[in-house]
């Protein structure tokens, strides 16, 4: 078995490691994917296929090009378009209920767990589990 | 024609009322007449609601323009089978198959449960009748079968993303799967009735549940590779609202089948299912107005209409309904058995259980925010990829971890003992991380990547269990492994889906890690690299269909293997006003070779968007075993199964309430017992 882990360990890391770099198209990428395109429904300027969002790549690459920074190139957008231009809202005011949502419900989820059940038994060198589906 | 499926859709509705009615006061009352009565009444619903499909249909495929149904969604230039598949083509249609295969399904049920469980079948029969009333009312409400003042000579036709074969499959198997998830719902509603609140309904409605998750999953799934073979933007999972309205039942029916497996084996959870069972088929319902009222912004808004209200209705009374009921009996629910300790799979699928349960929260939570945000007068908004992949990113790798230790860890309780069954996974883990780590250095992929190894050292390690105990029996390794599968198919099924779910991981992480991406125009013979290929322009070709005017371009993909030819191409519809491109796929198990035609000049140069996509295929190869492991576990386990031989991590154990027994006991007791009838479930 450890060979055949091995085997498919070189293989899938071998695979994925041929493309591991960073480069201007990946930055390009990485601020097109947080932005919406402002003229198709629901998609990001990465994937839209419209006009306006291939412009809007041009213009990110140009000025990621010229060296400005990531969140320049986000600030500059959202000045022309507002705010709704970004993929994700700001983390200010109303917008931490999207981030605080899912760390409120997995940390009371697991606090509720660990709280209910958590007095456990000392360890039972005796006594087992059963295996089993 | 069309007036007989008017009247049958009627006459269903009427039905369906009736069937509620008579079942309730049959169950009520404990009247055996009125229970037969209500089930046949629901049996006359599902026959009307064919019908009506049959009258669509026929309608459909014989081009009958008197419709409006048949000229909004064909034409005369429509194949055969895009004909059929049009009556799930818009909105009217959809609800209707909707409801056929509601009816299809409760009828089933009811019919397969009655004598086994005559009061509550009685009981879920009345709730399916009530949920079967609703659909069909809709479909009244929408009129599939309205006759045009005007017939028309020919119609509209299809939108052209639908003519596809993935268009055919999608939503019938996702339907399949909200619909189906309606059974275990009417039977937990049953059982809060009747008070019969030990794992009966589990059981009796676990193989429904199974086929719901499967047909939801694979409905999930078709519709991605549809995304990534015809959309032309490079990836096959966006976080589309209505993706996601799919995705959240499936999240908590997945929760809610592991931990439905808990209270068969140990008694608990029996609250806790129930809470779930309803989530399930409220999410389900809750998707289906999402997809289907275009209330949010989706690139699956090919339908709106003003059914909202009353799907808002429906779901806020049947959450209602649900968990007053569930209150009402709370008293009953409180006694189940504890869980003795959180670190054994008990404990694991409790921590399972948190895991969907918030990442279905927090795809929900994203999907609705924009909808919550304008309610209170605030500005358009969106939540885009980057906010779910910051969620599912980190949850996707806990999953995995969690996966791979319920896998190895036993029920109830564990000792110092059960760690040195870490050692395998552990070391799976740390190979693949450190070999990661080496080569990649992005801490999340590294993470994501251990996480998978060590999920799938354990699943193989569970399997090679059971390969070593049959050779130990002198069967062999092979043998031992199909013993295992066809004694303990729920088990062993189960695993195969576990390792499907690592491959899809593992290719997840590759097509979202390491996609390249490039953006060129280019005169004929000219060349450009994207990531390690370089692709060559020869020209483009036009050509026609009946229905459009075809650019298809050639680009010659170089590669030390050689080349080969892809052939993007850009079709546009005059009759819809619409320009499609459909992408080019070169795919090995390496990477996918992605090219978009994206525009042409009449000077014969052309703008490509191509992507290397890495590791696409495992996805598809992932949800390929994922669903065979699913129909694996659907199999009836082989009766008088002779245990395996047994060991300490022998899957042949019978179960026990207590605890671990010496082998000699075990022999004892199995040649006591005689060939074990199955699985004691």
């Amino acid at each position: 078995m450890r060979h055949l882990l091995t085997a498919v360990a070189v293989v899938l890391v071998g695979g994925v490691a041929a493309w591991a770099s960073s480069d201007l198209d990946e930055r390009v990428r990485a601020v097109a994917s947080q932005l919406m395109c402002p003229v198709c429904e629901g998609r990001t300027v990465a994937e839209s296929t419209s006009e306006l969002a291939a412009q809007m790549r041009a213009v990110i690459r140009e000025k990621l090009a010229r060296g400005e920074s990531e969140e320049a190139v986000l600030a500059y957008f959202v000045d022309r378009y507002g705010p709704s231009v970004l993929a994700v809202p700001p983390r200010e005011g109303a917008g931490w209920v999207l981030w605080l949502a899912p760390a409120v419900l997995l940390g009371g989820g697991v606090g509720y767990v660990v709280v209910r059940f958590g007095r456990r038994t000392p360890w039972g060198w005796s006594q087992d589990g059963e295996d089993g589906g | 024609m069309s007036e007989l499926g008017a009247a049958s859709a009627g006459l269903a509705l009427a039905a369906s009322v009736y069937a509620a009615g008579a079942s309730f006061y049959g169950a009520r009352t404990g009247t055996v007449r009125w229970a037969e009565s209500g089930a046949r009444a629901l049996w006359a619903a599902a026959g009307l609601l064919t019908v009506c499909v049959v009258v669509l249909v026929h309608a459909l495929v014989t081009w009958d323009f008197r419709l409006g149904y048949v000229v909004r969604n064909t034409s005369l230039a429509t194949p055969l089978l895009y004909r059929v598949s049009a009556l799930w083509g818009s909105q009217a249609g959809s609800l209707l198959l909707w409801s056929w295969l509601l009816g299809l399904v409760a009828g089933a049920a009811v019919a397969g449960q009655r004598s086994a469980h005559p009061q509550l079948a009685a009981w879920a029969c009345g709730v399916l009748s009530l949920v079967l009333g609703f659909f069909v009312f809709l479909v009244v409400v929408e009129r599939p079968f309205q006759i045009l003042p005007f017939a028309p000579a020919d119609g509209r036709g299809l939108n052209p993303l639908l003519e596809d074969p993935g268009m055919v499959l999608h939503p019938p198997l996702l339907y399949g799967g909200f619909v189906g998830l309606s059974v275990p719902y009417a039977f937990a509603m049953a059982a809060l009735t009747t008070g019969r609140l030990d794992g009966t309904w589990v059981a009796a409605t676990r193989r429904w549940t199974v086929a719901s998750w499967l047909s939801l999953g694979a409905g999930l799934v078709v519709g991605g590779w549809w995304a990534y073979r015809t959309l032309g933007w490079g990836g096959y999972w966006g976080w589309d609202p209505v993706e996601n309205a799919a995705l959240v039942p499936w999240l908590v029916t997945t929760a809610y089948l592991h931990s439905a497996v808990v209270q068969e084996r140990r008694g608990a959870f029996a609250a806790w299912n129930l809470c779930l069972v309803v989530l399930a088929f409220a999410t389900a319902v809750l998707g289906s107005f999402l997809t289907r009222t275009g209330l949010v912004v989706s690139v699956h808004s090919f339908a709106r209409s003003e059914i909202g209200p009353y799907f808002l209705a429906f779901v806020a009374a049947l959450l209602l309904a649900s968990f007053a009921l569930v209150a009402w009996r709370w008293d009953q629910l409180r006694g189940s058995p504890p869980v003795e300790d959180l670190v054994s799979r008990e404990g694991a699928f409790l921590f399972n259980n948190v895991l969907f349960l918030g990442f279905a929260g927090a795809v929900l939570v994203g999907t609705l925010y924009p909808l919550g945000v304008q309610a209170a007068g605030g500005p358009q908004l969106f939540v885009g990829p980057p906010y779910f992949h910051a969620v599912a990113a980190p949850l996707g790798v806990a999953l995995l971890v969690l996966m791979g230790a319920a896998t190895v860890l036993p029920w109830r309780r564990s000792s110092p003992r059960v760690l040195a069954r870490f050692r395998y996974p552990v070391f799976a883990a740390l190979l693949v991380g450190i070999a990661s780590g080496v080569l990649l250095r992005r801490p999340g992929v590294v993470a994501a990547l251990a996480a998978a190894g060590f999920a799938f050292g354990a699943t193989l390690q569970a399997f090679h269990v059971a390969g070593r105990t049959g050779r130990k029996a002198g069967w062999g390794y092979l043998r031992g492994l199909g013993e295992a599968l066809r004694a303990q198919p729920r088990r062993y099924g189960g695993y195969l889906v576990h390792l499907g779910v690592v491959l899809m991981a593992v290719g997840i992480v590759g097509s979202h890690a390491y996609v390249r991406e490039r953006e060129v125009t280019v005169r004929p013979n000219q060349a450009f690299a994207v990531g390690p290929y370089t692709l060559v322009y020869r020209g483009l070709e036009a050509d026609a269909t009946a229905l459009a005017s075809v650019t298809r371009a050639r680009l010659e993909l170089r590669q030390a293997s050689g080349s080969a030819l892809l052939q993007p191409v850009r079709l546009a519809y005059p009759r819809w006003g619409q320009v499609v491109s459909r992408p080019a796929i070169r795919s090995t198990w390496h990477d996918d070779v992605y090219a978009v035609l994206w525009g042409f000049q009449p000077d014969g140069s052309a703008t490509f968007r191509v992507w290397v996509n890495p590791l696409v295929r495992w996805v598809w190869l992932g949800a390929l075993l994922s669903g065979l492991g699913t129909l694996l576990t659907l199999w009836p386990p082989r009766p008088g199964t002779v245990g395996l031989p047994a060991d300490r991590y022998s899957p042949g154990l019978p179960i026990s309430q207590d605890g671990y027994r010496g082998r000699a006991v075990r022999e004892v007791l199995r040649a006591l017992r005689g060939p074990r009838e199955g699985r004691v479930r």
